[in-house]
């Protein structure tokens, strides 16, 4: 266990530095534009993304938090499902960092 | 803007005796001072009061809280002693984008299916306006009224009590339409109503689609109406035609209603079988949990909201039991240590509309924590504290929807 908080604590590090976290951002646009099924982009407007979905909130008007995108996406809100089994901690660790950055939220 | 706001004004400096009434600020000021005092901010961080989206563009912007495109609240100090909220005030609440204006176009031709009778048929909207009438007070409130009182950051719109309205439907009760094709046909327990939104490709119908199952039992009470507040039902709210089901939560209200189908079992769309389900915190929703059906006792305070003068004030709110008659409405200027019985305010407009109430009070300079405790009249009060649900839904706690006043 505790080597686990080593290792995550040393990806943080990882994650937070600069080169890392333009990676991060590719990789949650990858998701939110192509990974996630179904798509992120038939329901949400982000302009950052090219999307103009109109079924759930704009995340442009919205501006969520890392953490909103993490627990909406993880357990769904609303009519919006739920990915923890569709998508990796990982993916949704990145489309999180990725909507919260773009949208100002962050 | 500024002449809307300079004419409210003016309205309230004639006949209204408390400072600080009624007053409509642009943008959310309102509602934020409102529940300020819970540490937190409620709504959008944008900055800017967002202007009013197309589709519902004739509304009172300066009424309103929108917290996105499809989502709208009435600021709290927009409620009042008049019983009927205006139309222009009432909150949005869309679950999908609205389907075109058009169809509100030509109204009468609008066409809805009843299904699980013993003679289903297609009919339009001109058919049931020859086959009966009814006019109906009633209160719309969305099952997540109130949400932003629950400290564990439920996830969806944090509507504070602005999520909530009293008005009249005028349509067919449906129990006519009902009769008219046989009745339903054996063995069915519920009625299930479809929205009329168009769906996107590439998603699952069934996990998107506005399809709600209510209980048989609300064939006695249940209308499909045209009319809101004496027009047309404009497409904002769900027009030319929605199902209502009086005292129920907004969600069963099916907006464009095109299909109404009697049914053994609930439907398996998304938003009945795990959406609106009442459960504890971290769990998911499922068909065996309590579904956002009748609503429960309720009451808050609409003025006043921030200050008051020393001396005579009077307290103003509004009640309703959901499909129940209210028996009383008590208020405390002391956060719930001692009570005093309030009037209520205008004509009783049925078991399914809302009272207002008020109460006058004698403050001295100080601060005040006034709440309100509504009591129906099969005995059930307004609890104290708030039922701890994963999606923030059916809070009625009266501690949470008091005001703290500074007098002086």
């Amino acid at each position: 266990m505790k080597q686990l908080a080593v290792l995550a604590f040393a990806s943080v590090l990882l994650t937070s530095s600069p080169a890392f976290a333009g990676d991060l951002l590719a990789k949650g646009k990858a998701v939110f534009t192509a990974e996630a099924q179904p798509s992120c982009t038939i329901c949400h407007t982000l302009a950052d993304a090219g999307s103009a979905g109109a079924v759930g909130p704009n995340l442009d008007e919205l501006k969520p938090t890392e953490e909103q995108v993490r627990n909406a996406v993880t357990g769904g809100v609303g009519i919006m499902p739920a990915f923890e089994e569709s998508l990796s901690e990982e993916q949704i660790a990145a489309v999180a960092h990725y909507v919260s950055t773009v949208t100002g939220g962050k | 803007m500024n002449t809307e706001i300079e004419t409210l004004q003016g309205r309230e400096a004639q006949g209204l005796a408390s400072p600080g009434r009624r007053s409509l600020l642009v943008g959310s000021a309102g509602a934020m001072a409102a529940v300020s005092l819970l540490g937190f901010v409620p709504l959008a961080r944008a900055e800017e009061p967002k202007s009013l989206p197309d589709y519902a563009a004739w509304k009172e912007r300066s009424a309103l809280i929108v917290h996105s495109t499809n989502t709208m609240e009435t600021q709290r100090g927009a409620i009042g002693a008049g019983v009927v909220t205006p139309s222009d005030r009432l909150f949005v609440r869309n679950n999908l984008p609205a389907p075109d204006v058009g169809i509100t176009a030509n109204p009468d031709a609008w066409e809805v299916r009843i299904e699980g009778v013993k003679n289903p048929k297609t009919l339009t909207l001109g058919d049931l306006k020859q086959m009966g009438v009814t006019t109906v007070a009633s209160v719309l409130q969305c099952s997540g009224n109130g949400r932003a009182f629950f400290p564990h950051g439920a996830g969806g719109t944090q509507w504070s009590v602005g999520a909530a309205g009293c008005v009249i439907w005028t349509g067919v009760p449906l129990k006519t339409v009902v009769e008219a094709l046989g009745g339903p046909a054996a063995g069915m327990k519920y009625i299930t109503s479809t929205g009329g939104e168009d769906l996107p490709a590439g998603v699952d119908p069934k996990s998107i689609m506005v399809e709600r199952s209510v209980p048989l039992a609300a064939l006695d009470s249940a209308l499909l109406a045209w009319e809101l507040n004496d027009e047309p039902l404009p497409h904002t709210h769900g027009g030319p035609l929605r199902m209502v089901v009086p005292g129920y939560y907004g969600v069963n209200n099916v907006k464009y209603v095109k299909n109404v189908a009697f049914t053994e079992a609930q439907t398996d769309a998304k938003i009945q079988a795990s959406g609106y389900r009442i459960r504890e915190v971290g769990k998911k929703g499922s068909p065996d949990q309590p579904s956002m059906w009748e609503m429960n006792v309720k009451s808050w305070v609409t003025a006043p909201l921030e200050t008051g003068r020393k001396g005579r004030n009077m307290i103003y709110g509004v009640a309703f039991g959901g499909t129940k008659a209210l028996d009383k409405v008590e208020v405390s200027t002391d956060g719930g240590k001692s009570w005093s019985q309030a009037q209520f305010l205008g004509p009783d407009l049925g078991p399914y509309a809302w009272r207002p109430f008020v109460m006058a009070a004698d403050l001295a300079p100080g601060e005040y924590r006034i709440v309100s405790r509504a009591t129906d009249s099969e005995g059930n009060a307004q609890p104290e504290g708030r039922m701890e649900n994963e999606r923030g839904y059916g809070h009625n706690g009266w501690s949470d929807h008091g005001v703290t006043v500074t007098v002086s």
